[in-house]
């Protein structure tokens, strides 16, 4: 029949032999792993609660008020049940409550301290920026450069910043495998026994945490914010040439981006896209399929995937595209463990959003997307999820199942609004009823448990949670601004452009903010320009900005937006509170930091209106903003809070959790099998394995043994690391920044010859 | 009386089931003729750079016809199916079910693949077979050379002369030399002769009986080309009832590629697969 069957024939003739001797090797090898898994040390006894398989569902933001509201309306009928016939109550959430600090804290069980996430930034003291607070994304640090060329000489760095141990991993050891589906914190994936799709935390292409751009033949635009692009097209006939823009090159010095040449065509009513490999016809107020966009740098091809949505064709274009996202069919950083499972995933259901942060709030912020295209785009993620879900569900005979929802939390930051009639950005007059969006999100999450419910055993733990709750955001407070106002913050910096506290003199300052929630001292011998005694004189300035901030009032409320102000040193335990800031703020309802504060920005006026989509948020006090818990099982206990869970589910599998966990299995009495979390025998730990990060083999072996394991294993213990490694680490990181916190390399070898590292 | 009229195209269908293989060569005759001259042409460049025009044509071919029946998405999508079943061995190893259900995941997802492949192959199978039937025709033989044994094969009707005494007589042409004498295989109605090719020609073989005549041209020439006319094999028979059918095997020919000697099949199904690769993505095509 030609050549041309010869391909179809071949092809699937090389597929299915490969199939039938993968099946061979691993039907041939199973008896043999099964052995060798029995004899493994750690192994599981067996739960004495029968439970084989647990199912998480994780609802970020799902608010125990709006559940039992619409639950009383009677359209929740499956959570309901779970409520009636298991058990329902409050999730204490963490200080502060936000997803990443929440989220990091249900993985591991124990509290910020411990885990060193307290915010979705992290500031750098030495340059007093701030920086993702889950990951660092390291260039290549050796290059050849040529002029305006460069060659990397290795590959980027890519470093998880959460530290503790997730429970899968601990699961693993002890031979229970799990699926980790988009759990917040989870990038880059670690390596463990199970598979995991990272969430929360995965950048766009272009490093970022979601850039969308927007191409528009509209010419008289205010500058665009720099969470989007605008990319001015203009029509030839019925046809624009334009381009995507990528990534940078990797091998330009000057950071020019790669391009993907994009070409519109007017058709009637659309626009048809036409990309290499790719052509589609969109229609006003669509989304169109994922299309594959391929980035060439010489020999290498960066894939991204981007969707289009046509918000206007008439009478100027505008077309808004989403941040451009790493393929998983080709993922040009890792968004799984293993890599293959990513491939693996999108082979099956299609390409599917990897961005950490995939509902694009920012494009509702700011305009570029209304209403109705942003609850569309929400639901298509969310079907995508389902799809995700189901097939890790079908997988899923024995071990854990967490899967995290994002579009509860999503809308509700966005739409809250719509429940609030004293939101400055309620809208009126609009089509929907108030809390229509909210009320189907709750729905779809009902449904879903509904199906669930019908496919689990006695055997399964189902559990229903959620991160944190949710409150009105109506006015923002500038805590720079504040801090800049009573002269804990010098230099001229209201109005600055940048980012960043651009502007300020160091020297005088005394203290900033950074982040959602957080205060820094500027303290001598931490931060770079400290100038803060630590001691007395920090915590006398601590004290002060605490009474100061509880004095604080709204002149247009005249409430007090501040209902508590923490210090960290009191209120966390564990290796990393050096890290966290030192006050956290806690908001009266209707209050939050503001945008600009978070990034470093002083304005004139401390308070102003939220006067933007997003509206809804939870920086209130932890015990106001818990989430939900629902569980099949009954639990008898009152309180429970995020860092239980990860100690009752090594419980329910019949281990007991390890000591440095904060929380405490929910339900009484003792579980068999060993204790413990050391992955190591109690003499002589052999070698120490460098941690593994991305991008680069660490293949050195250290060894620590005898006296100093001892003493490096109760050091640890009272700390609260997970494990020994952690805790060499971490005190070599510690002793490292010490050295290197001077940039000039004199410098540094003075301070290597004062420690008596070098004579 | 009613006439019913049968539509051409069932009417060419009813033809091509009759006799399918001598229908495919009567349409090669017709489609060679018209494109003689620009194949005799291509054939000038040699039987190597031939074969390479007619890959170049055959993958062109198959592209275009795959673009206009198939949708490159749906390809892609489904052999994405089938790498995710195969890693699906993969992931979950460890549990036998899992195994056997995504072994059978790859199974499904091929028939659904191939199943995509099959409205393409429909549409050109016709195309290539003429194609093929192209380059049998000038690259599957060659001419004897001078001094090659050339073996002539006589098959006998059943009720014509099959055994011994019968009056027969071989009658070659000068430039050819009978060997041996006849070899009766009875068993078969056979009777061979062995030649020897002596001078360069197309040269006619007459085998005579009392009952008729047959004949056949044989090809020689101080060159590796391929026999002029149709099919290497002349299989040529002025009939007459009992009259013998004969059979030359010229041949077969290889193409010199370097110091290998490939056949030509071989060159021209690589070749087309590597075109197809090469040029696929500029016809926006997924395989």
């Amino acid at each position: 029949m030609g050549p041309g069957a010869g391909f179809a024939f071949l092809g699937s003739f090389f597929a299915l032999v490969g199939a039938l001797g993968l099946t061979l090797l691993a039907l041939l090898a199973w008896p043999l792993r099964a052995l060798l898994r029995l004899g493994r040390p750690g192994r599981r006894p067996g739960s004495d609660r029968g439970i084989r398989r647990a199912v998480i569902l994780g609802f970020d933001g799902m608010e125990p008020s709006l559940f039992e509201k619409f639950a009383k309306k009677g359209v929740l009928p499956n959570l309901s049940r779970l409520a009636c016939s298991g058990t329902y109550r409050p999730l204490e959430t963490t200080v502060p409550p936000l997803s990443p600090v929440a989220w990091s804290t249900f993985q591991t069980g124990v509290n910020p301290g411990k885990h060193g996430i307290f915010d979705f930034l992290r500031r750098n003291p030495r340059t007093y920026r701030g920086e993702l607070s889950s990951a660092r994304v390291r260039p290549a640090t050796r290059e050849l450069r040529f002029c305006s060329f460069r060659l990397p000489l290795g590959k980027p760095f890519l470093i998880g910043l959460r530290r503790s141990q997730p429970f899968w991993k601990l699961l693993g050891e002890r031979g229970v495998p799990s699926l980790v589906l988009r759990v917040p914190i989870t990038f880059p994936p670690e390596p463990f026994r199970g598979l995991c799709l990272s969430g929360m935390g995965v950048p766009d292409l272009l490093g970022s945490q979601g850039t969308c751009t927007r191409y528009t033949t509209y010419s008289e635009d205010a500058a665009a914010p720099d969470s989007q692009r605008t990319v001015r097209v203009r029509w030839t006939g019925e046809t624009a040439r334009t381009r995507i823009l990528g990534p940078p090159n990797p091998f330009r010095s000057d950071g020019r981006p790669l391009e993907c040449p994009l070409v519109l065509h007017r058709t009637d009513g659309g626009v048809r896209l036409r990309l290499k490999g790719v052509d589609c016809v969109l229609r006003q107020g669509e989304y169109s399929p994922w299309i594959r966009a391929r980035f060439r740098a010489g020999l290498l091809t960066v894939y991204g995937i981007v969707r289009f949505y046509l918000t206007r064709l008439d009478p100027f274009l505008d077309l808004y595209m989403t941040p451009v996202q790493i393929d998983p069919l080709h993922p040009a950083l890792p968004v799984s463990h293993p890599g293959i499972f990513s491939v693996y995933l999108a082979g099956k259901q299609g390409a599917f959003s990897t961005l950490g942060l995939a509902e694009d709030t920012s494009a509702l912020n700011e305009g570029i997307l209304d209403d109705r295209a942003f609850v569309s785009q929400c639901e298509l993620i969310q079907g995508e999820r389902e799809e995700t879900f189901w097939d890790a569900f079908e997988h899923l005979r024995e071990g854990v199942l967490v899967c995290v929802f994002d579009m509860i939390d999503r809308l509700q930051h966005m739409f809250w609004r719509n429940l609030d009639p004293n939101h400055p950005a309620h809208p009126t007059g609009c089509n929907q009823p108030a809390d229509d969006v909210l009320e189907e999100a709750y729905r779809r999450a009902d449904r879903l448990v509904g199906e669930i419910l019908e496919r689990v055993d006695d055997h399964t733990l189902l559990w229903v949670i959620s991160d944190h709750g949710f409150r009105s955001f109506r006015r923002s407070v500038n805590l720079n601004s504040w801090l800049h106002r009573e002269g804990y913050l010098a230099g001229d910096l209201v109005g600055a452009r940048g980012d960043w506290f651009e502007g300020a003199d160091w020297q005088k300052s005394r203290a900033y903010s950074l982040g959602l929630c957080g205060i820094y001292v500027n303290q001598k011998g931490r931060e770079k320009c400290g100038i803060v005694e630590p001691g007395q004189e920090t915590r006398r300035l601590k004290a002060e900005i605490i009474t100061g901030l509880l004095n604080l009032k709204d002149p247009a409320t005249g409430l007090s937006p501040v209902a508590e102000v923490l210090d960290t040193s009191e209120l966390y335990r564990g290796p990393y509170t050096e890290d966290a800031p030192d006050l956290i703020v806690a908001y009266r309802e209707g209050y939050r930091t503001s945008w600009e504060s978070a990034l470093g920005r002083v304005t004139s006026e401390v308070f102003q209106d939220n006067v933007r989509s997003w509206s809804g948020d939870h920086l209130l006090r932890a015990g106001e903003i818990p989430g939900v818990f629902f569980s099949n099982k009954t639990l008898d206990c009152d309180r429970i809070g995020l860092e239980d869970l990860a100690p009752t589910l090594l419980s329910a599998f019949g281990f007991s959790p390890p000591s440095y966990m904060d929380g405490k299995p929910l339900w009484h009495g003792p579980a068999q099998g060993s204790t413990g979390s050391e992955p190591v025998g109690q003499e002589g730990m052999k070698a120490l394995k460098a941690p593994q990060q991305r991008g680069r083999k660490m293949p050195r072996k250290i060894s620590i043994e005898g006296d100093l394991l001892r003493r490096v294993r109760k050091a640890r213990l009272a700390a609260g690391y997970a494990s020994d490694e952690e805790f060499v680490r971490h005190a070599l990181e510690k002793e490292i920044e010490r050295i290197e916190s001077s940039d000039d390399e004199d410098a540094v070898k003075t301070r290597l010859q004062g420690l008596g590292y070098i004579s | 009386m009613t006439r019913t009229r049968s539509k051409p195209g069932s009417r060419a269908w009813a033809i091509f089931r009759e006799n399918p293989l001598e229908t495919l060569y009567k349409l090669r005759h017709i489609t060679g003729a018209v494109l003689s001259p620009l194949l005799d042409f291509l054939s000038g460049f040699g039987p190597v750079w031939f074969a390479s025009f007619l890959a170049l044509f055959s993958s062109f071919g198959i592209l275009i016809v795959y673009r206009a029946c198939s949708s490159a998405g749906n390809f892609q999508k489904a052999k994405n199916r089938v790498k995710a079943h195969l890693l699906e061995l993969r992931l979950f190893q460890e549990d036998p079910a899992l195994v056997a259900r995504a072994a059978l995941g790859v199974v499904r997802a091929n028939l659904r693949y191939l199943r995509m492949h099959a409205k393409p192959l429909a549409v050109f199978i016709l195309p290539v077979s003429l194609i093929l039937l192209e380059g049998e025709a000038r690259l599957d033989r060659r001419c004897f050379l001078p001094g090659e044994a050339i073996i002539v094969q006589s098959f006998w009707p059943q009720h014509g002369l099959t055994g011994l005494g019968e009056q027969i007589e071989i009658v070659v042409a000068p430039g050819l030399v009978v060997e041996s004498p006849p070899l009766r295989i009875p068993g078969q109605k056979e009777i061979d002769w062995r030649l020897r090719a002596k001078l360069a020609g197309v040269h006619r073989v007459a085998v005579r009986s009392p009952l008729g005549q047959g004949f056949v041209d044989v090809s020689v020439s101080d060159e590796l080309g391929a026999p002029p006319g149709s099919a290497g094999r002349s299989d040529h028979t002025e009939a007459t009832a009992g009259a013998p059918l004969l059979r030359v095997e010229h041949p077969k020919s290889f193409l010199a590629l370097g110091s290998f000697r490939v056949p030509w099949l071989w060159v021209l199904v690589s070749e087309t697969f590597l075109f197809v690769l090469a040029f696929k993505g500029r016809f926006g095509v997924e395989l």
